[in-house]
């Protein structure tokens, strides 16, 4: 096929060019709103998780001073709370536990049960009168120091805000924090 | 060889920036490095500058705009399913979920409903188009065939999708669309049960719905329009016609397919809005008004069936035409006639081989289209003008919107779905029960919705034990009227009579006090502050109940006696209208005086055996005080501490005690139980002196032990004992005409007639007492006649043929038929008239049985016993 004449090409070129560009931009603005919708719409749906918080812990009444042992024995106490799943509420049920530990005249301590190295279940050696976690071997203090020179754990166990109110009503900030860091950073 | 792909493909095209350059150049090393690795990009260049050689027009719009509305369905279909939970008490909720509380969820599920709704409308046009504009036959009669396919699967994936919701609606539309297959002969009902999952629908029918809906509709679409696009592809590549305009493909078509796609999603925004416009939802939530509704959830008890359940506007002309086949030929529009129309479409491109086919083909289309578009309006044209679905339209959303509130309340979706919200909920379930169990005897006249009965023989129910209500029963002209007791045996019982006799005679306060005490006892949460506010009322009132003497018959607290009425104490409140409910016939109730209402939950050990269960008695007792939860209210707490019903059944149990012995059925054995039961003892003393009295603690009447006897008459007419606590001492008579009379006329009257005479006088009255009933005048003696004349007695009495009414008649006085008459009616001008004061009338009506207290029989059975009249004996 013979190409044609310069000339010829010129004209319909910009003709051409003009008119391309108006379709491509219909065609890229008109199909970019019209892919919009169901694509923003699928993605604020999709992220929607985001917009979840864990609950920042409020004070909760867990004990009552008199059921604790007086020499400072801590004792494991449930935690107690409504729980959101998706559209389902479901009252009432476990959602954590707290060691609390009387240290003097109306003072109270509380330690999360869970290890700050992996989330076990720390428990409560009373023949070596110290907290040991039966996963990887960490031990702590009663007061929740780390006692091994190289512990697993890379920080003591987390403390919680708690009080003693109306004389003998024992109430705690529950709160759960992020395992593996050496800083307390509440769970978001 | 790539860069001459290249320039012919970018043979028209303009820089667009001074970046231009380099971007191109970024894309082609782009482009090589897939190329080289894939091979497929030489070939997708060729399709999208190949030449549009039909010339651009409308033929490629419809199949772009499908394509685009599956891309949509698949992209929003994606993220719902990433939230959907296909089980029975998880599907409504997720959706619920989806629409209320994802953001833009309910722009999601909208687009995804309405877009399926048009993809329907596209594909159908696009058949239309193909027939119309005669590209069905010959090489394209596969491109016919597989666009008929594509409406097919849409419609498929509309029906399956639809019951994903499940909610009222869908579920009744679907399980009527379901149990169309039974009507296929022997393998219907096996159709059924693999489609629903079982014998009913449930769980697995979801499942299966899903499955197909995802894992085999929507794919099956995505390759028949892949097929298509092949079949169309070459039909079109061989059929090109070089003279047609210069357009490309892209970007020249793709421009006009892009301003398609726009439309469709104007189409799908403007459905989606559409009740925001005209304000159907109703709610403050985005999804109440916005995107597709939600209704109740689906409930499975065939009594709940959604009445108002419509298929879509798709289905709707076949809907109409199957309404006008009667039930035992419902096979032919459900199945023959929709087959044959399928036939036919299946072999239009055949048909249009013959001569005239395609005008055959015109027509048949036209009439099928308008067939089904008349058919349509009318069965709308039905539905707008039948009250009877815009009724149960509208029941269907108070249900929707109250699941919804529910929802929302603090106590959240239960595990058991929200459909357990509704069936816990004494809003909306009181009435319902109300309805069957209680409407039949009792009125509940709310304004909100009114249960009336046309003969009620029971109180009132609406606002009982409030203020309002109490009031009306302490009104001396209400509480004897239909509204209260007036069509029951207590009609002319001693409660009518003391509220007509002693309470309308209190201070004004008094009665307020009284009222907002035993009100208070109910604990209704629409009057807590009321209550709060008027503690010192009443702590009065309490104080009133127990020295206006309620306590004589009611107990109250620490006060009173049991079972002579029902007990005060926690009047109204929950555990004691689960009480009345359960058994009314319960010792701290109504006992053995209970008029005619049943006993709700009589075996507490045999479930199956009663009227109602101890849950549905919960719920009218929680429906009865108003207590369910309002978005406003604050007393939530209230409802979820409450006792199981069943439990408060059992307490209730406990409390009978022992029952008490057998009546034995000697007359007098009955007599004293009739007397004791039926309220005599409270007022009237029986001591006959044979050391078996039946004693009355506060008496307010003459004591009846040897009633009309000479030694009771000889005592009566004694001025120092007349108006002692034997006889009127203790009533209101102490200081009346009778007593006045006896204390001073009669003794100076004794005095001058002579004490013979006088003690002829008392003979006579005996001598009447001893007879069955008043003799006939002309057998008494007119000496003794003219002895009450003498006496002064006929001055107020009458006597035979002696005397005036005014006072109690005289004539056979004492007598067996007396004391029944006496009995029956004490206010009839023939006794104490209007001077009757507390006593009831036992046996007033003839025609209405139902409103007396005692049998005929009960009351010779009494009058027998309390007269000496020798027959007794």
């Amino acid at each position: 096929m013979d190409s044609p004449t310069p000339d010829s090409r010129q004209s319909p070129n910009a003709g051409d060019a003009r008119r391309g560009f108006l379709a491509r931009a219909t065609a890229l603005v008109a199909g970019g709103l019209a892919y919009a919708v169901p694509a923003l719409t699928g993605l604020a749906a999709l992220l929607n998780p985001l917009r979840q918080k864990s609950e920042a812990g409020e004070f909760m009444r867990l004990a009552t001073l008199d059921t604790l042992p007086a020499d400072g024995t801590p004792q494991a106490v449930s935690v107690v709370a409504d729980r959101n799943d998706a559209w389902n509420r479901f009252p009432n049920e476990p959602i954590g536990a707290v060691f609390l530990r009387r240290t003097g005249a109306g003072q109270i301590e509380a330690l999360n049960v869970v290890c700050p190295h992996a989330g076990c279940s720390v428990q409560y050696e009373a023949g070596e009168n110290k907290l040991f976690c039966p996963c990887h071997a960490a031990s702590f203090d009663l007061s929740g120091k780390r006692l091994d020179a190289t512990s697993p754990s890379p920080r003591d166990l987390d403390t919680l805000d708690a009080e003693v109110r109306n004389g003998n009503e024992v109430w705690v900030r529950f709160q759960n924090f992020r395992t593996g860091t050496t800083e307390k950073v509440p769970e978001a | 060889m790539s860069d001459a792909n290249e320039s012919t493909a970018r043979g028209t095209a303009a820089p667009c920036c001074p970046m231009g350059p380099f971007c191109l150049r970024v894309w082609g090393g782009l482009t090589a490095w897939i190329d080289a690795r894939f091979g497929c990009l030489p070939s997708l260049r060729a399709c999208a500058g190949r030449p549009a050689p039909q010339g651009l027009g409308w033929r490629s719009l419809w199949p772009s705009a499908i394509v685009f509305t599956f891309v949509v369905q698949a992209i929003t279909g994606f993220v719902l399913w990433m939230y959907y939970s296909p089980s029975a008490q998880t599907a409504w909720e997720s959706v619920y979920y989806v629409q209320y509380e994802v953001a833009g969820g309910w722009l999601l599920r909208g687009v995804h409903h309405y877009a399926a709704q048009v993809l329907v409308a596209l594909t159908g046009l696009y058949v239309l188009y193909l027939i119309v504009a005669r590209l069905y036959a010959g090489r394209r009669d596969c491109v016919y065939w597989l666009a008929v396919l594509m409406g097919l699967v849409s419609l498929g994936l509309c029906l399956t999708g639809d019951l994903l919701a499940w909610d009222q609606n869908s579920y009744a539309s679907s399980l009527v669309r379901v149990k169309f297959l039974m009507l296929l002969p022997w393998i219907g009902d096996d159709l059924f049960k693999i489609v629903a999952g079982g014998p009913a629908f449930g769980h697995l029918t979801l499942t299966r719905f899903f499955a197909l809906h995802v894992g085999l509709l929507a794919p099956s679409f995505l390759v028949l329009l892949v097929l298509h696009g092949w079949s169309a592809g070459r039909a079109e590549a061989v059929e090109a016609d070089p003279q047609a305009s210069p357009g490309r493909y892209w970007p020249d078509q793709m421009a006009r397919n892009a301003v398609a796609w726009l439309v469709v999603m104007v189409v799908v925004g403007l459905l989606i809005g559409q009740h925001a416009l005209s304000g159907g939802h109703g709610g403050d939530r985005p999804g109440d008004y916005l995107g597709v509704g939600l209704g109740a959830p689906a409930d499975p008890d065939p009594a709940n069936f959604y009445a108002a359940a419509r298929p879509e506007w798709s289905f709707r002309g076949l809907y109409q035409l199957s309404n006008l086949f009667p039930g035992h030929l419902k096979i032919v529009p459900i199945f023959v006639l929709p087959g044959i129309v399928m036939l036919y479409v299946f072999a239009v491109p055949f048909v249009a081989g013959f001569r005239q086919g395609h005008a055959i083909n015109l027509v048949a289309f036209a009439v099928l289209l308008v067939g089904i578009a008349v058919l349509s309006a009318v069965s709308w044209q039905h539905d707008f003008a039948s009250a009877e679905h815009q009724a149960a339209l509208a029941e269907g959303e108070l249900q929707a919107r109250r699941v919804k509130q529910l929802a929302r309340s603090p106590s959240g979706i239960p595990v058991g779905g929200a459909l357990s919200l509704l069936r816990g909920d004494p809003k909306t379930q009181g009435p319902r029960i109300g309805e069957a169990q209680c409407a039949v005897c009792h009125n509940y006249s709310s304004p909100q919705g009114a249960l009336t009965t046309d003969e009620p023989s029971a109180p009132e129910l609406y606002g009982f034990a409030g203020r309002e209500w109490l009031a009306g029963l302490f009104d001396p002209k209400r509480i004897a009227s239909a509204e209260y007791y007036g069509n029951t045996r207590f009609a002319t019982g001693v409660m009518v009579r003391y509220v007509e006799d002693d309470f309308s005679k209190f201070e004004k306060d008094e009665q307020a006090a009284i009222i907002a005490a035993l009100s208070a006892e109910a604990r209704l949460p629409a009057q807590a502050a009321q209550d709060a506010a008027d503690r010192e009322q009443i702590e009065r009132g309490r104080r009133l109940i127990v020295e206006k003497r309620c306590t004589r018959c009611h107990r109250f607290h620490d006060e009173g006696p049991a079972g002579f009425a029902p007990d005060l104490t926690g009047y109204g409140s929950w555990e004691w209208l689960v009480g009345v409910v359960i058994d009314p016939t319960h010792p701290w109730f109504y006992g053995e005086r209970n008029d005619r209402m049943p006993s709700y939950l009589e075996f507490p050990d045999d479930p199956a055996n009663n009227r109602m269960t101890a849950r549905d008695v919960g719920l009218v007792a929680d429906w009865l005080r108003g207590e369910w939860y309002e978005p406003s209210g604050s007393d939530e707490a209230g409802a979820a501490s409450r006792v199981d019903p069943m439990f408060a059944a059992g307490v209730w149990n406990v409390r009978r005690g022992e029952a008490p012995p057998p009546v034995a059925d000697a007359p007098e054995a009955q007599a004293r139980a009739l007397y004791q039961r039926e309220h005599c003892v409270i007022c009237h003393g029986y001591t006959d002196g044979r050391g078996d009295d039946l004693v009355s603690t506060e008496p307010s009447a003459p004591d009846l032990g040897g009633f009309a006897t000479e030694a009771w008459i000889t005592g009566f007419l004694d001025p120092q004992q007349i108006a002692g606590p034997k006889y009127f001492g203790n009533s209101v008579f102490a200081e009346g005409s009778m007593a006045g009379f006896v204390r001073g006329n009669l003794r100076e009257l004794v005095g001058e007639i002579g004490e013979d005479e006088f003690q002829k006088l008392i003979a006579a009255l005996a001598a009447e007492a001893r007879r069955d009933a008043p003799a006939d005048p002309d057998a008494i003696a007119e000496d003794t006649k003219y002895l009450f004349e003498d006496f002064t007695c006929t001055d107020c009495h009458q006597f035979y043929d002696l005397g005036v009414s005014g006072a109690p008649d005289l004539t056979g006085y004492g007598s067996r038929q007396w004391i029944a008459d006496f009995l029956s009616d004490p206010t009839a001008r023939r006794f104490y008239g209007r001077s009757n004061h507390g006593m009831p009338s036992y046996r007033m009506s003839d025609s209405e049985p139902q409103k007396n207290l005692l049998s005929a029989e009960q009351i010779q059975v009494l009058a027998g016993w309390l007269s000496p009249s020798s027959e007794a004996d």
